[in-house]
């Protein structure tokens, strides 16, 4: 069934390279000490349906890190090499919006988590 | 570690509510005592049989102390401060997270109740859920509740996912063995 576009003013889809760097803010809650006593982000922060990122190319961390407590990077090819194709989705107050499109699986959240580095780190002794 | 000696059972329980006991109950005739050993607490308390319906302590013998292992009250603790997050609470668009997935996990929590083992780390999943992660060495195990009839598990070693799947929120058993997993490695 093929689906009708929106005008190019209401709607874009274009692919986002491999190359590129994701950003997705961090809630405090999702934070995890390792035992070496380092942070990563839990796993639970990737798993979505349609994962909301930031194109770290048409932003900055100071943009994007809003609300969050931090920010954290991947690749684009670590999501499509998985099998989630990246899609830009600008929203009205943010152009560096990207969907990493698809139902992120259990497994799948946990491998984009252990490739992801932080943008902005942690400042405080955050999550349990 | 801990060390229970005996296993509670209906036998041995009343229901498990916190009430007093008089000098005269702890003094009286004794049917059975029970010595329950939780971390580095003891806790002693008698269970008075009553010989019969008429017999006049039956009514005044509420015993009853409610004991939880360190590990449990901590998860539970963690999974409250979980719930209070409200609406968008990673910014996303996430919902709060639904009660019965609190009860899941809360169930979950207490089927694992008499096991030996940390507490897990606490954290909500994007969309709207709960997961709890544990650490052995090597060993990961991420269990999800973000669905109202199953709980999602993953199995990591060395950092690398190697099984995941669900079962349903009632399967206790696989619950169990899963954290048996997670201890020794073994299925």
């Amino acid at each position: 069934m093929s689906v009708k576009r929106k005008s190019p003013t209401h709607y874009k889809e274009q692919f986002v390279d491999e190359g590129e760097s994701l950003w997705r803010g961090i809630c405090g809650f999702q934070i995890k000490k390792k035992l070496d006593g380092s942070y990563r982000p839990s796993s639970g922060a990737f798993k979505s349906t349609d994962l909301s990122v930031d194109i770290a190319s048409k932003t900055t961390p100071e943009k994007s890190i809003r609300n969050f407590a931090a920010l954290s990077g991947f690749l684009a090819a670590v999501a499509i090499r998985l099998g989630y194709p990246v899609v830009e989705a600008p929203v009205e107050d943010n152009d560096a919006h990207a969907l990493v499109k698809g139902k992120i699986t259990k497994g799948h959240a946990r491998k984009i988590a252990n490739a992801s580095e932080w943008v902005v780190g942690p400042k405080l002794e955050t999550g349990n | 570690m801990y060390d229970q000696t005996m296993t509670l059972s209906d036998k041995h329980c009343r229901t498990p509510t916190i009430g007093t006991l008089s000098g005269a109950a702890l003094l009286g005739s004794l049917k059975e005592i029970i010595q329950l050993f939780w971390e580095e607490r003891t806790i002693t308390y008698r269970h008075p049989w009553p010989e019969s319906k008429t017999d006049p302590t039956y009514e005044s013998d509420q015993i009853v102390v409610a004991i939880e292992p360190k590990w449990l009250a901590k998860a539970k603790y963690d999974l409250d401060r979980i719930m209070a997050l409200p609406e968008n609470w990673d910014s996303y668009g996430s919902p709060s997270i639904p009660e019965v997935l609190y009860k899941n996990a809360e169930n979950f929590l207490r089927s694992l109740e008499v096991e030996n083992i940390e507490a897990p780390f606490v954290a909500p999943v994007s969309g709207g859920g709960i997961q709890f992660e544990w650490q052995n060495k090597a060993r990961e195990l991420e269990i999800e509740f973000v669905q109202s009839n199953v709980f999602g598990y993953l199995k990591i070693i060395g950092d690398e996912p190697i099984d995941e799947g669900q079962f349903s929120v009632r399967d206790y058993n696989s619950a169990r063995l899963l954290i048996k997993w997670l201890k020794t490695g073994q299925s």
